[in-house]
């Protein structure tokens, strides 16, 4: 055995990297693919599916390069990627926001902010891929114009005009849904 | 229920339970991430030394092709006196077979055959495995033998050496066998051709059979080459004798100019040789098939030097 303070330090470099960069960035991987696929059990199977990506990317990485950006377009190449493979699987799951309206009697002021919660949940998962991952990525993960633009690829000037239409499509979408439910509850 | 302005909806979202992962589910990812940095990592390793073993072998097979000087025919055998052997007579293990007259071992000791990949690792046949073979035939011809089936590789790994050093540890072993075995006659560092698409050179038929080809390697490295130099010719020509075509020959160094500074731990012992049997593409059965064949050869050889 070696003697002196080597005791403390039993994690290699690459070990120490991946745990440090994992505490910073797993809230914001998460967030990203829960809103985007709205499963949590795929959420939870590609949060780690990236962080392995991200490992095994790690000796090719450009430090150069913003390193948030670089984890969340990981992000969204592993769930844009396994999520078109797995999508006929979960038609025909009940999906977890969907699972969320069946538990227990609750005060009617919170079954309502569920349920609207639901409604823009719902029709996030309306809107085409290319949207959502720019809503989420702007409004949820709370990214800068120029972030989301390293993250997805694109020009800034793209991000605010997608920005803007899917937000646009998504009042929209929510509005139907809300008159929907109005007109449900009134019945 | 009124509708909700664009900031309203989106803090309702984020502020969604969903949106957090459990805290059960986030220390087991760490956990499992660190699992697979640490696999990663030995993989990394692995694959760093076999792409050095690679070049390094292919090197040895190169250099070998261009600079051969296959030995005349002419050089007539002489016996031998192991001048080398130490006479020390210090108390050894009871386990030690001081009669033993061939000593075997693998400095490159995963070499292997029947891999998927080029340079594999096969764990149950490689280099080491013909080495038994090799003991096990010599047994059979009644030779005293003993195997060093120490993992030369597996240790440069452990250590973290470079993989030019691995002979360095191959040769603490061969100077203690020295001392061992007051009788040992040849060390025999069993190799393995690592060239592609060679099988052809590496391959012929004995009896109607397919066997791998031998070939000895001498380093002029030292100033008593000349004995390991003698013995290879012996070992070659009886091979070549009792099953034509089975030695490819010998191969040495450049004569001047070029001088390596591995010996190949064959300055320890007139009887030091480097033996590639068979190559990459060649399969076990082969292999052993030649083990065979070598024994035969050794005993014979070893016959005209009784000591």
């Amino acid at each position: 055995m070696e003697k002196g303070g080597n005791l403390v330090n039993h994690y290699s470099d690459e070990e120490q990297r991946i745990a440090q960069i994992y505490d910073r960035y797993y809230l914001d991987v998460y967030r990203f693919i829960m809103c985007f696929t709205g499963h949590k059990s795929e959420a939870e199977d590609l949060t780690q599916e990236t962080f392995i990506q991200v490992l095994k990317s790690l000796p090719t990485y450009n430090s150069s390069y913003p390193l948030k950006s670089w984890v969340l377009s990981i992000a969204k190449h592993v769930t844009i990627d396994q999520h078109r493979r797995r999508k006929f699987i979960h038609l025909f799951k009940d999906s977890y926001f969907q699972q969320l309206i069946s538990s227990e009697k609750s005060p009617s002021q919170w079954m309502e902010i569920k349920t609207e919660r639901q409604m823009v949940e719902k029709a996030l998962l309306k809107v085409k891929p290319t949207y959502r991952a720019v809503f989420i990525l702007r409004a949820i993960n709370e990214l800068s114009i120029k972030e989301t633009a390293e993250v997805l690829g694109y020009s800034e000037s793209k991000v605010k005009v997608t920005y803007l239409r899917a937000i646009k499509k998504l009042q929209t979408l929510l509005h139907i849904e809300w008159e929907e439910w109005k007109h449900e509850s009134t019945n | 229920m009124r509708a909700r302005t664009e900031q309203e909806w989106i803090r309702l979202l984020k502020d969604g339970d969903e949106l957090k992962p459990d805290q059960e589910y986030v220390d087991q990812t760490r956990k499992k991430l660190l699992y697979e940095a640490r696999k990663l990592r030995s993989k990394r390793e692995k694959k760093k030394v076999w792409r050095m073993i690679w070049p390094s072998m292919m090197a040895v097979s190169l250099a070998a092709v261009l600079v051969v000087t296959v030995v005349s025919q002419t050089e007539a055998p002489k016996p031998h006196s192991s001048t080398y052997s130490s006479l020390e007579t210090a108390s050894k293990p009871s386990q030690i077979d001081k009669n033993t007259k061939v000593f075997i071992y693998n400095t490159h000791s995963r070499e292997s055959f029947e891999t998927k990949e080029i340079a594999g690792y096969n764990r149950t046949k490689n280099v080491q495995t013909v080495a038994k073979d090799l003991g096990r035939y010599l047994k059979q011809q009644s030779i005293p033998n003993t195997i060093d089936d120490k993992d030369y590789v597996k240790i440069l790994l452990k250590k973290d050496m470079e993989f030019k050093d691995i002979y360095k540890l191959s040769r603490k072993s061969v100077k203690k066998a020295v001392k061992d075995y007051p009788n040992v006659q040849l060390m025999l560092d069993i190799h393995r051709g690592a060239g592609v698409g060679e099988r052809e050179i590496t391959t012929t038929k004995i009896k109607g059979k397919s066997v791998a080809k031998v070939q000895f390697f001498v380093s002029n490295s030292h100033p008593d080459y000349s004995e390991n130099l003698k013995m290879a010719v012996e070992l070659d020509h009886m091979l070549n004798e009792m099953y034509p075509g089975i030695s490819r020959g010998i191969i040495q160094e450049k004569k001047d100019g070029y001088r390596n500074s591995l010996s190949y731990n064959q300055d320890l012992h007139p009887g030091a040789l480097m033996v590639n049997i068979g190559g990459l593409e060649n399969t076990l059965k082969e292999e052993k098939r030649t083990a065979k064949m070598l024994a035969t050869a050794i005993k014979r050889v070893l016959n005209r030097h009784p000591n």
